[in-house]
């Protein structure tokens, strides 16, 4: 009887023998497609990731594209009811920093920019009650001077103001 | 079997006046480069195409392609497309999320956005005069706005 199992199992063994180097070899051959799939995927993915600015942007440009980023974080925050913290957000002094243009150098935008701090001075003193409004006030004086200076931006911008709350 | 010739040279007389609006599938060069969101070259039509397309609407969400004429000097924040009659369509980039590369006239691009009639105000025209490069005389004698054909963009491939 012990004999008869043995030699069953040594049956059965040697007929899945195949069967298992092949689910084996199988496996291997797989993991190494999945592999290669996966290496393709990331070099097309290096190859096509797409380019916010290939023109060396100057320093008030990126300054600037760093506050709208924190409009629209600070626009988030209040529509939650959250009071705009200057720790978190502090002034960024874009009017000290090389421009794109250098022609915009000019006393008008100096004032303007004084205007857009003192706006932003009160957003981070303001509470709750008149967080929208200096919210708004902020972005205004934003609007105010890119209207004269750089219209390009005024598409993202004007999308900023909170409007339609009761 | 003299109706079914007559239906069918009908039909080939008809098929040969038919524009040909169909949307291909564009060809990418390995040294293509992409910016805004990712887009595919599939479903593009040739900007010569587009007024057709576009008839009597105002807006229309298309994906097109095109020779770039030139492209604004100061920031790259929009580029032209010239179409077969020498006339350009100006490419503006969503909520100036993107650039193109200042050195980019006279590739070819594929935009994916919306096509759409608008009056562009004096101040955004002289302010696309300055960017390309033209004198003050120039700037200043932009007085009056213009309905014109623009494009906003959200993703780009330039090749």
């Amino acid at each position: 009887m012990k004999q008869m199992a043995l030699f069953f199992s040594k049956t059965a063994l040697a007929s899945c023998m195949p069967l298992l180097l092949m689910a084996g070899w199988a496996c291997n051959t797989s993991e190494k497609k999945a592999a290669k799939i996966a290496q393709a995927s990331r070099d097309s993915a290096e190859a096509c990731t797409p380019i916010k600015d290939p023109n060396n942007p100057k320093p008030m440009a990126l300054m600037m594209r760093q506050m709208a980023t924190n409009a629209d974080s600070i626009r988030a925050g209040i529509l939650m009811g959250i009071i705009p913290d200057s720790l978190k957000y502090p002034f960024l002094r874009f009017y000290l920093v090389e421009p794109t243009d250098p022609g915009v150098l000019e006393p008008q935008f100096f004032e303007n920019a004084r205007l857009y701090q003192q706006a932003y001075r009160s957003l981070m003193n303001t509470d709750k009650a008149e967080m929208i409004n200096a919210y708004n006030a902020t972005i205004a004086a934003c609007i105010n001077c890119h209207q004269r200076y750089c219209s390009g931006p005024l598409k993202r911008i004007n999308k900023l103001p909170i409007t339609g709350l009761p | 079997m003299k109706n079914s010739l007559l239906y069918f040279c009908l039909l080939f007389l008809i098929s040969c006046g038919q524009t040909p609006q169909q949307p291909a599938t564009e060809a990418i060069s390995a040294n293509a480069t992409y910016y805004g969101e990712k887009i595919t070259a599939d479903s593009v039509i040739q900007i010569d195409e587009l007024a057709q397309l576009m008839g009597d609407q105002t807006e229309i969400a298309i994906k097109l392609k095109g020779p770039v004429e030139k492209i604004c000097q100061k920031k790259g924040c929009w580029m032209d497309l010239r179409k077969e009659d020498g006339s350009t369509m100006r490419v503006t980039f969503k909520d100036y999320g993107f650039f193109m590369p200042k050195d980019g006239a006279g590739k070819t691009a594929i935009v994916r956005g919306i096509a759409k009639i608008e009056e562009t105000s004096v101040a955004d025209l002289q302010e696309y005069a300055r960017d390309a490069g033209k004198s003050e005389a120039e700037v200043n004698a932009i007085t009056t706005p213009e309905k014109e054909l623009v494009f906003e963009a959200d993703g780009v491939i330039l090749q």
